[in-house]
């Protein structure tokens, strides 16, 4: 065994077994006697791992097909949407998707319904009447009416869709374009496209601020995010992630480059996935400035956080596993073992 | 390979020979997907278009010359997650979505594909400058 190899071991050794004893001292999560669950779906496995947020263990694992590629919840936590990607028996995809509801008391898939294009993210609506499908192979986002499980519009955005955010208030839908460079906003309403927002170089995860004041958005091969005014357009700030210690930024940056950026649910800090140098990033808000890095598993690609916004999830889909950071200690409290590439996840408060 | 004539001329024998034996086998199964495209554009190497159909995966299909009469004729859906590839530059056709990247003869050059894009096989009509995609069934 190599020298990097030794010290790799006997540092997973020693950051499982301080996780080990944190996850011990952890507090049970009940509110007003629920209590919250991740959904994590597994792009390679097929399928969706459910960790109890309160023990931090995997109770459940819910097929749904190869290439999950996003699982949102609706608001009401009685519905999970997950898109997929379908794919030939010989692994290629067929050009066709996949949007599959499933209820998160019983896990059990309730429908799923197939259209044309390769879908990427979801969204749904505050009200849970509108589920939004954002399809990359296409230009266009397809607005599913959530009770009849039909898709009953699809709007112009500009090509390759790829993340998608709603306002809080419902009004308004950002769209950020993976194969374009601009992030694209229509009206609910009418779904007709209000404007555009460009920002130079292919949009990957976007997050809106809960007041809709601010819009940080990750790009392909830019370590670190762009922060904008999402009602004029202007770009505010760039934030440059800051590289693990003694570690130099390469000269070519991968494509995917950060991927995942969370608000958490008193807006006060901004979570934000160092991809390329498996760390995250915590942000304090307004001032965005960095509270802490905390180093996670590998390749982490996606963020979500619990109800009470106490902890953060983060997906690690190089290493097949689940890091759960404590916002007040700022620290890795545990590392989930999931299914095959966990990618997305969502969370929900559900009764015992 | 022999002259046309001489091709000709033994399917016809074959096809005789198979009808005296009464089972009438001289006619292929027809095509999957079969198609002609004009390539006179394509005058230099690694010259690329995007031929006007849609392949038997619905998506476009990427037309590369590869020298004097050799053609590729390739799928543009990237075999990842199937956002549409972008015509080779310098000898790499690339996905903008998550980079992978293929080369002429849409072979995997860099992840995450992990599968070559789907080829279709390919008659170049000399005379014509047209160029036959074809998937047997």
């Amino acid at each position: 065994m190599s020298t990097r190899a030794v010290t790799a071991s006997l540092g997973t050794l020693i950051v499982a077994t301080a996780i080990a004893a944190i996850s011990k001292a952890l507090p049970a999560q009940d509110h007003a006697g629920k209590s919250s669950f991740v959904f994590v779906e597994n792009t390679n496995g097929g399928d969706v791992s459910i960790i109890d947020a309160s023990t931090l263990k995997v109770v459940g694992t819910i097929p749904v097909g190869l290439s999950p590629d996003d699982i949102v919840a609706a608001p009401a936590n009685d519905v999970l949407y997950v898109s997929r990607i379908v794919h030939r028996g010989d692994g290629r995809p067929t050009g066709t998707g996949e949007l599959v509801a499933i209820d998160p008391n019983t896990r059990q898939v309730s429908w799923r319904v197939g259209f044309r294009g390769v879908p990427n993210h979801l969204a749904v609506s505050p009200d849970g009447r509108r589920v939004y499908v954002t399809v990359v192979s296409g230009n266009y986002v397809d607005v599913f009416d959530a009770a009849r499980h039909a898709l009953i519009d699809s709007v112009d955005v500009g090509i390759g869709p790829h993340d998608i955010d709603v306002s809080r208030d419902g009004k308004t839908v950002y769209v950020g374009l993976i194969r374009g460079t601009d992030v694209t906003v229509f009206d609910a309403a009418t779904n007709r496209v209000l404007r555009k927002i460009p920002f130079g170089a292919n949009v990957r995860p976007i997050a809106l601020s809960h007041d809709e004041s601010r819009l940080y958005v990750q790009l392909s091969q830019y370590y670190g995010f762009v922060v904008a005014d999402p009602r004029t357009g202007k770009i505010l700030r760039r934030i440059d992630m800051p590289m693990p210690k003694g570690a130099k930024t390469p000269d070519t940056l991968p494509v995917t480059t950060n991927h995942g950026i969370r608000i958490t649910a008193d807006g006060k800090y901004l979570i934000a996935n160092g991809s390329m140098t498996d760390l995250v990033g915590i942000y304090s808000l307004p001032d965005l400035r960095l509270v802490a890095t905390v180093p996670v598993g590998r390749d982490p690609n996606w963020v979500t956080l619990t109800p009470d916004g106490r902890r953060v999830f983060i997906s690690n889909r190089g290493s097949d596993d689940v890091s759960v950071i404590d916002i007040a200690s700022r620290k890795e409290v545990a590392r989930v073992k999931v299914g095959k590439y966990p990618q997305r996840m969502t969370s929900v408060a559900l009764a015992r | 390979m022999g002259s046309r004539r001489e091709f000709l001329g033994d399917a016809a024998r074959l096809a005789a020979a198979a009808a005296a034996i009464g089972c009438d086998r001289s006619h292929k199964p027809a095509p999957l997907f079969e198609a002609t495209v004009d390539v006179s554009t394509l005058s230099t190497d690694a010259a690329s278009l995007v031929a006007p159909v849609i392949g038997l995966d619905g998506a476009p299909i990427l037309v590369i010359r590869d020298g004097e009469r050799r053609f590729h004729a390739l799928s543009m859906q990237c075999t990842h997650e199937g956002c549409p590839v972008r015509p080779p530059v310098q000898g790499f056709i690339t996905c903008p979505c998550h980079g992978s990247q293929y080369d002429l003869e849409g072979r995997v050059r860099r992840g995450p594909a992990q599968l070559p894009l789907a080829r279709y096989a390919v008659e170049y009509h000399r005379w014509s400058k047209r160029l036959t995609l074809r998937v047997d069934s």
